[in-house]
């Protein structure tokens, strides 16, 4: 469906991004990884024609849209929905509002049938009760969702785009929103994540692309990018271990509240990220002395486990990339 | 200062295209009804107080400066006729218009700004909607319509300044004032000022436009073209002040 060949781009005199040759089917669910600046935002920017190329190739469904003029891209992009990093809703417009645009815009329907609709999508996405709000008073996931069910009111696409859709996110509404992209992209329908965060690409696609100074260094499925010897993508990897990390500390913390225990051991913890096991041992005896039901701390274990079992062949030191962060700030 | 002529000559067209194409958006459709409502309320209704009390005082520094002069040759009774003409030829339509590219031009630029940088606006190309119809053609139409008005009422605002001292500071006679007023009045006079903020409501819009939706670089870059739009405008309106004067008196007659 949408074909980049040798495309580069540069703000300026300095290429963001270089020779960048790639395709990608409707139906697939691809994750573009890298660090800041390195040319993410723009490979979606450039499949709308938001910008124009500098030099190279792009077609989305046989048409080359290179050179096509504004007018006609219309129908070109009318293929895609894209939600922007943080939303980009409509300031001077309500959350209603701003979901109802271009159901304002383009479409004949009454005043009652929108605001039926507007209402049914919010509910989808769960932000309902905030409908009369306005964007600054939405927090970060709530913008979000708000702009999803924005991109969902605006035509039938047939693929969603995702820039940084996770970002300034805590972990909580980072997965609520990847469980959300699941959702609404289960049909069928393909999706391109912008993402730096592996552990939300990893949720949600099934393709990972990675981009260094602005090239596609690595074009893979999810055990070849977890076992990429690429020095770039470990450090990647190891964010993600750290992310996981995290994850797992919060499973944690909530086992021992639910349990009411002063404290559970919960051993393979620490190596969690890359041992591919998690123990939750005390955790019987944890749930004995709070009057917690076994059953409810093996499926906090469960969850613990797959969320870091699938991660193989890396030791995941936390611990050193922590003492490396703090060194470097 | 080192000029890049060919980044310049790049700018002067764009801002070309995005100025016809504005002045374009108001006799073809979609229109934007309700963008074009919001945008008089924001730079005419919102306006009004600053400009009423911007042109006040001018109206009676200029009263003070003129009836102290005129004062000293014994022709203080024309103080009125003075102040009517330099008002409402000149001064009038000139402070309205830097009043105006302070506070909508700067409004205009920052907010296209946050737009282009928030993303809003490739969300409104995305969605097929065109930004120069729904942003910009409101705009300009608004500030070419509301800034002629804001003239007008600032005029009447400086003139009763400037009364208010011929008469209780240098104790003229009112009537005399109002009469002196009400002779220069002519049309002449009056499509010589109200002329005039037309085209400076188009400047200040048309250049705030450009310079906000050609914003790069967060929040640099928005100080940048926040500060290039009110500068410019001002700039432009000062020039085109002395074209547009040198081209009525021509068209009206008046001798030099």
């Amino acid at each position: 469906m949408i074909t980049f060949d040798n495309v580069t781009f540069g703000y300026g005199a300095k290429p963001v991004l270089r020779n960048a040759t790639l395709r990608i089917g409707a139906d697939e669910r691809v994750a573009i990884l890298g660090g800041s600046g390195e040319g993410k935002t723009t490979i979606l920017k450039l499949i709308l024609r938001l910008i124009t190329p500098d030099s190279g190739r792009i077609s989305v469904d046989g048409v080359d849209i290179t050179d096509l003029p504004e007018d006609e891209l219309r129908d070109i992009r009318r293929k895609f929905s894209i939600v922007f990093q943080e939303g980009a809703l409509f300031d001077s417009l309500n959350v209603k509002e701003n979901v109802a645009f271009c159901l304002r815009e383009f479409s004949d329907m009454s005043e009652e049938r929108i605001d039926a609709k507007v209402r049914e999508l919010l509910r989808v996405v769960g932000v309902e009760q905030a409908i009369d709000l306005m964007p600054s008073e939405l927090s970060g996931g709530m913008h979000r969702r708000v702009a999803i069910a924005r991109s969902l009111a605006a035509f039938e696409p047939e693929m969603f785009l995702f820039d940084e859709a996770t970002t300034g996110l805590d972990p909580v509404n980072a997965e609520r929103i990847c469980r959300l992209i699941n959702e609404i992209c289960r049909e069928g329908t393909g999706l391109i994540i912008v993402t730096h965060k592996v552990i939300d690409a990893i949720r949600v696609a099934n393709r990972f692309l990675f981009l260094l100074d602005g090239r596609i260094v690595f074009d893979g499925d999810r055990q070849a990018l977890l076992g990429s010897d690429d020095p770039a993508i470990a450090e990647f990897l190891n964010e993600f271990r750290l992310d996981v990390g995290e994850e797992v500390k919060t499973v944690v913390e909530t086992v021992k509240d639910a349990a009411g225990a002063e404290k559970v051991k919960v051993s393979g913890a620490k190596g969690a990220a890359g041992a591919g096991k998690v123990k939750v041992g005390g955790a019987k005896s944890a749930a004995g002395a709070g009057n917690l039901k076994v059953s409810r701390v093996k499926s906090y274990a469960k969850e613990v486990k797959s969320k870091t079992g699938t991660v193989k062949g890396k030791t995941g030191n936390i611990g050193k990339s922590v003492k490396q962060k703090k060194e470097k700030f | 200062m080192k000029i890049d002529l060919k980044k310049t000559i790049d700018e002067l067209q764009e801002y070309y295209f995005l100025s016809v194409k504005g002045v374009a958006g108001i006799f073809r459709g979609p229109f934007y009804g309700k963008d074009l409502v919001e945008q008089m309320d924001y730079a005419g209704v919102g306006s009004l107080l600053i400009v009423c009390l911007v042109s006040l005082f001018i109206g009676m520094a200029l009263s003070l400066q003129l009836s102290a002069e005129l004062s000293v040759m014994g022709l203080k009774m024309y103080t009125g006729k003075v102040v009517g003409i330099s008002i409402i030829r000149e001064i009038g339509p000139v402070a309205a218009g830097l009043v105006f590219a302070g506070r909508v031009g700067a409004g205009m630029a920052s907010e296209l700004g946050l737009m282009i940088l928030g993303h809003q606006v490739d969300s409104l190309r995305v969605f097929g909607v065109d930004p120069v119809k729904k942003l910009v053609t409101p705009r300009i139409l608004g500030a070419v319509v509301m800034l002629p008005a804001l003239t007008i009422i600032g005029d009447a605002a400086s003139l009763l300044g400037a009364y208010y001292i011929a008469s209780f500071v240098s104790n003229q006679s009112g009537y005399v004032y109002w009469t002196s007023i009400q002779h220069v009045l002519t049309f002449q006079n009056v499509f010589s000022g109200i002329a005039k903020p037309f085209v400076f409501g188009f400047i200040i819009s048309s250049i705030s436009c450009y310079m906000g939706l050609s914003t790069f670089g967060g929040a640099v870059g928005l100080r940048r073209s926040t500060t290039r739009a009110v500068v410019y405008s001002i700039v432009m309106i000062i020039m085109a002040d002395f074209v547009l004067t040198r081209i009525l008196l021509y068209v009206l007659g008046f001798s030099v």
